[in-house]
């Protein structure tokens, strides 16, 4: 809104034209980011009030000796709120004429409400198993990922600049019109791109298992992908570090911030020992966003040095759980998700979670360096 | 009207179906009938004979892996069977469907949805689902969901069924099912009054348990005067079983066997052979149950286990429970290194001889027995189909009690195993996890436990399942129940090694009976509380086990027995191999071998062995070391006057005492779990 309206008191000229100001992509991106983080910061209270009152919680009355060692009967859904200070921090400093912002903010509704549904029939049904199968999420995970591939592949829709719309970026390889080589994935790219949304989405599902785990291994990346868009989406900068120019991808820069000033406001909660969990509804939406962003910076290889905590987590979970735990019968790692194998090792949860975000921190500088590294 | 009849595979699915196709031409002398069934079934025989009009469509069973080849087949032959189905629905144009289950109905079934769903839901044909089994199949349980109604036999089944109207509406009979009289019976048979006739059968393809046991148990049937015994083997005839042949050679062996002893293939007339029965050994398939049941014959059924859901043993339970059939239920044993299901001949005889000695009991069977099946249940549904094709609701207020009104309600166990196993826990109150520290099961926490005898059995039949995750249930519902006869398959499971499938060994597994059945089967000897030679020995084979959690269970079993104050022989021997996983490979066994060397070996070289773990980087190695510590004070009075006091004083003054675990500790919830203790259990708080 507040483009929009900067946007007209400028064309009047005179007195309104320093407003210019507030409509540059990194004025917008900081205060979208101040916004999100305030708005959780104020609201997280008694919005975990409501979830507490509401039942979002897992408790288990039979046990309760064990209540006084455990994290049982914390609120969860805490996902809630990272999504509607979103949705609010986009409204106000959003450009909404951009088609990069409509197609990442409907990530975040679509998985949001898919992470919901779970949440609630999991409340509903009183296990952690009740929630949506694991088939009805795959499906609507799949359908969403091939609506956004076909949406970006045919060319009437597609935001990508032409001769540029099945390519996927190579890290330390140059794209073809700086001397390089472009792999042009035609046909396939669709079902790639639902592939990456599966994958991107299932795996912060599965990482947020640990008090701040997910929120803070995910925030890197997620600046890691603003950054990038920041570069492509200005022509100076995507020329001096050879990137094809994407005109309008800056909107996901305002995007980036946003969630991670999001994401720290929900850490400030949701650090050891919890007050709040994301669940479904904020592990899911995040995981649905972040792919989104990957997708449209067309930089999904990358993901696999900026998102190498995920990838870890999630190859030891096929392996172990799917490979080991239900075709052989036997572990073939302490535990999986892999963050518990160190709990089982005797390594304290926080200090885990540490560990987990340093090496986060690692791999996305590793990552910002395959920008010039070419 | 046109109706479309689906069903089959077996008699138990078929004849229903023709009962109800006779109760329904009494309400429509115009009814047009199209029957689907599958090729191989016993409906090839049985639904041209009644007059109806025959046609295949292909279907398999569901097969129970999840992930193979047999399901990318069954798959396909589903979709070509739904679209040949649809074919039919097409030309055949019913009003409704009539399914029994059993596979060769799903085509059918899920054709008439995807009809609907084709034509935006204009055409759709009603489908009735009739289900005969008290534990409905996978397949059943999907086509309940499609089905506008749904009648059952047994009234738990409702518990089963997820959606749709269901109810119960009985055993469908046809009218023209005529009883031959027992006198009748006997004397086309030529049986002489004071004769006993026993009629022994495990259906048409016979039964390898059935066939055996008998064979067993002639020589003490022998014993007996006028006893007239029929025998009819089966046909099977597969790569494991030939049933005719298998018979006739062990029948050769025997050196006595009963005068009257007559033994057949297959019996043509079995409803005479029944009428004319004293008594009847078979199988439980709701077919069999349905033919001993209708003609009042006293039985003594021998279920087959693991079945998909269990469902023979779930129809029999159904039926013993009304006092309408006794049970004698199949063990695994060992034969060759192979876990069978089988019953002993002594056993089987026994039983037979016991019932025939009973005559009461006999007649009271047989009355209980005739009163199970319902006559009215075929006009009932018959009504339902004609409702369901006037597309209007029917409901017969004087007929809500179907079944015989009396009925005994069964508790319910669960069906699928691991629930089962789940209830044992709840009731015993102890979690399989916690089996070490709770020690061997005690006799009053089995007294919670209804139907002692049943969970037992099923835990034995489960080891001879082809899964290994079903077999890994039956190594823990054994232990729960603390089935101490079974100990000898407890141990085969952790010391048998025959090798898995070459997929599996290229994936990292390496036996048959895998890893979490060999850890569970050492955690279950801590539940058994038997210490013998035997045991012993499969726990040193679990010390030297490939699989980290065999042998890290393996060495907390041994703390735990001799925390139980248990004598163990050969402990030098079982220190030693202690002494060596204590360098394993693994650091879980490491540290549970550090822990437990604490409680068998030397003082001298525990010491020693310590002080090397005294500065180790992971916090368990370090906890498992003061563990061990611990243990040996407990051995040497706290360590007075013993030579190493000092020692262990100046170790434990170099030992790193930083932790990288703790357990948090929340005074709020302590105080919350105080108040709930407080006012749940009226107690003081400590």
């Amino acid at each position: 809104m507040i483009y929009a309206l900067t946007e007209f008191l400028e064309s009047l000229g005179g007195v309104f034209s320093p407003l210019r100001a507030l409509n540059y992509v990194s004025t917008r991106s900081i205060a979208a980011a101040l916004t999100t983080l305030v708005l959780v910061l104020l609201f997280a209270r008694p919005v975990i009030r409501r979830l507490y009152v509401a039942g979002q919680r897992d408790r288990h009355r039979d046990f309760d000796e064990q209540l006084a060692k455990s994290k049982r009967g914390t609120p969860t859904m805490g996902g809630v709120l990272i999504i509607g200070a979103m949705i609010a921090s986009l409204l106000l400093w959003g450009d909404w004429t951009n088609g990069y912002l409509w197609a990442v903010t409907s990530a975040l509704i679509v998985f949001g409400l898919l992470g919901a549904a779970d949440d609630l029939a999991k409340v509903r049904g009183g296990t952690a198993e009740s929630g949506l199968s694991r088939g009805a999420k795959l499906l609507i995970q799949t359908l969403y990922g091939l609506l956004l591939g076909a949406i970006l592949f045919l060319p009437n829709t597609t935001p990508f600049p032409e001769g540029y719309v099945d390519v996927i970026g190579i890290p330390f390889v140059k794209p073809e019109q700086y001397g390089g080589f472009d792999l042009h994935l035609s046909l396939f790219y669709v079902p790639f791109v639902a592939f990456v949304v599966v994958a991107v989405s299932n795996a912060v599902n599965l990482i947020d298992g640990l008090d701040g785990l997910a929120a803070g291994t995910a925030l890197l990346p997620v600046a890691v992908y603003g950054v990038i868009a920041y570069v492509l989406g200005h022509a100076n900068m995507a020329g001096y570090f050879l990137y094809p120019f994407q005109p309008g991808i800056h909107e996901l820069v305002v995007f980036a911030a946003a969630l991670a000033g999001a994401l720290i406001g929900f850490l400030w909660y949701n650090g050891y020992p919890a007050q709040v969990f994301m669940g479904d509804t904020g592990s899911l939406a995040l995981g649905g966003t972040l792919a989104v962003l990957i997708v449209l910076t067309k930089q999904e290889l990358l993901f696999l040095i900026a998102g190498g905590v995920f990838l870890y987590v999630n190859l030891t979970h096929v392996i172990g759980d799917r490979i080991g735990i239900h075709y052989l019968g036997r572990r073939l790692f302490f535990r999986t998700p892999i963050h518990h194998a160190y709990e089982h090792l005797g390594v304290a949860e926080t200090k885990v979670v540490l560990r987990f975000w340093i090496v986060s921190l690692l791999l996305a500088l590793l990552a910002l360096a395959t920008l010039k590294l070419r | 009207m046109r109706v479309l009849l689906t069903g089959g595979g077996s008699g138990g699915h078929v004849s229903p179906l023709l009962a109800i196709a006779e109760a329904l031409r009494e309400h429509d002398p115009d009814l047009r009938t199209l029957y689907l069934g599958v090729r191989s079934g016993l409906e090839r025989e049985l639904v041209p004979r009644a007059g109806i009009r025959l046609r295949t469509v292909p279907a398999t069973g569901m097969p129970a892996t999840p992930v193979s080849p047999a399901m990318l087949r069954f798959a396909l032959t589903l979709l070509a069977g739904i679209i040949v189905a649809l074919v039919h629905l097409i030309t055949f144009r019913p009003r409704v469907i009539v399914a029994s289950g059993g596979y060769a109905s799903s085509p059918a079934v899920f054709a008439s949805a995807a009809l609907s769903v084709i034509t935006f839901g204009v055409w759709r044909i009603p489908v009735y689902l009739h289900e005969q089994n008290a534990v409905p199949g996978r397949m059943n349980v999907a086509a309940s969901r499609i089905a506008r109604q749904v009648g059952v036999v047994h009234p738990s089944t409702l518990l089963r069924i997820p959606s749709g109207e269901a109810e119960v509406v009985g055993y469908p009979v046809r009218a023209g099912f005529t009883v031959a009289a027992r006198a009748d019976a006997r004397d086309r048979l030529e049986i002489p009054g004071d004769v006993l006739y026993l009629v022994v059968t495990g259906g048409s393809q016979g039964a390898r348990t059935i066939n055996r046991a008998l064979v067993d148990g002639l020589p003490r049937l022998a014993e007996r005067d006028r006893l007239a015994i029929i025998h009819a083997t089966g046909t099977a005839r597969t790569t494991d079983y030939d049933a005719v042949r298998d018979t006739h050679d062990r029948l050769a062996e025997l050196t006595r066997r009963p005068e009257r002893y007559q033994v057949v293939d297959y019996l043509h007339e079995m409803p005479l052979h029944l009428a004319a029965a004293d008594l009847a050994v078979m199988r439980a398939g709701a077919g069999s149950l349905f033919e001993v049941c209708t003609l009042g014959v006293p039985a003594l059924v021998i279920p087959k286990a693991n079945l998909p859901g269990d469902s023979q043993v779930a129809n029999a339970r159904q039926l013993a429970a009304k006092g309408a059939v006794e049970i004698l239920y199949e063990q695994p044993a060992l034969f060759g290194g192979k876990l069978l299901e089988a019953v002993s001949g002594d056993e089987l005889a026994e039983r037979i001889s016991v019932l025939l000695n009973d005559e009461p009991r006999r007649r009271a069977l047989a009355e209980r027995a005739r009163d199970v099946f319902d006559r009215r249940a075929a006009e009932r549904i018959a009504k339902r189909v004609v409702g369901l094709g006037k597309r209007i609701r029917v409901i017969d207020a004087d007929d809500t009690t179907a079944g015989n009104g009396e009925i005994v309600p069964v508790e319910e166990l669960p069906a699928s195993p691991a629930e089962l196993r789940r209830h044992v826990e709840r009731v015993i109150g102890l979690c399989y996890e916690d089996a070490f520290a709770h020690g061997p099961v005690r006799d009053h926490e089995l007294l919670h436990l209804d139907d002692l005898d049943y969970l037992r059995y099923r835990g034995a039949a489960l080891l001879a399942h082809s899964q290994w995750s079903m077999r890994n249930e039956g190594v823990k519902l054994i232990a729960l129940t603390r089935h101490r006869e079974k100990l000898e398959l407890i141990l085969h499971v952790i010391s048998d090694r025959t090798p898995t499938s070459r997929w599996q060994r290229l994936l990292g597994g390496d036996f048959l009976h895998v890893g979490f059945e060999r850890r569970n089967a050492v955690t279950a000897l801590a539940l058994l509380g038997v210490v013998n030679e035997d045991v012993l020995a499969a726990i040193s084979a679990a010390l030297t086990d490939p699989y980290y959690e065999v042998r890290a269970a393996a060495l907390r079993l041994v703390r735990a027995l001799i925390a139980q104050g248990r004598k163990i022989a050969g402990v030098a021997m079982i220190a030693g191999r202690v002494r060596a996983l204590t360098g394993d490979r693994n650091i879980e066994v490491r540290w549970e071998a550090l822990h437990t060397f604490g409680l068998v070996g030397p003082a001298e070289e525990i010491l020693e062995l310590n002080r090397r773990y005294a500065l180790a980087d992971r916090t368990p190695l370090r906890e498992a070391v003061l563990r061990s510590y611990h243990a040996l004070l407990d051995r040497h009075a706290n360590g007075r006057g013993q030579p190493w006091r000092d020692q262990l004083l100046h170790d434990l003054d170099r030992f790193a005492i930083t932790s990288l675990a703790f357990h948090p500790h929340f005074p709020l919830k302590d105080q919350y779990t105080a108040l709930q203790r407080r006012i749940d259990h009226e107690q003081e708080p400590a």
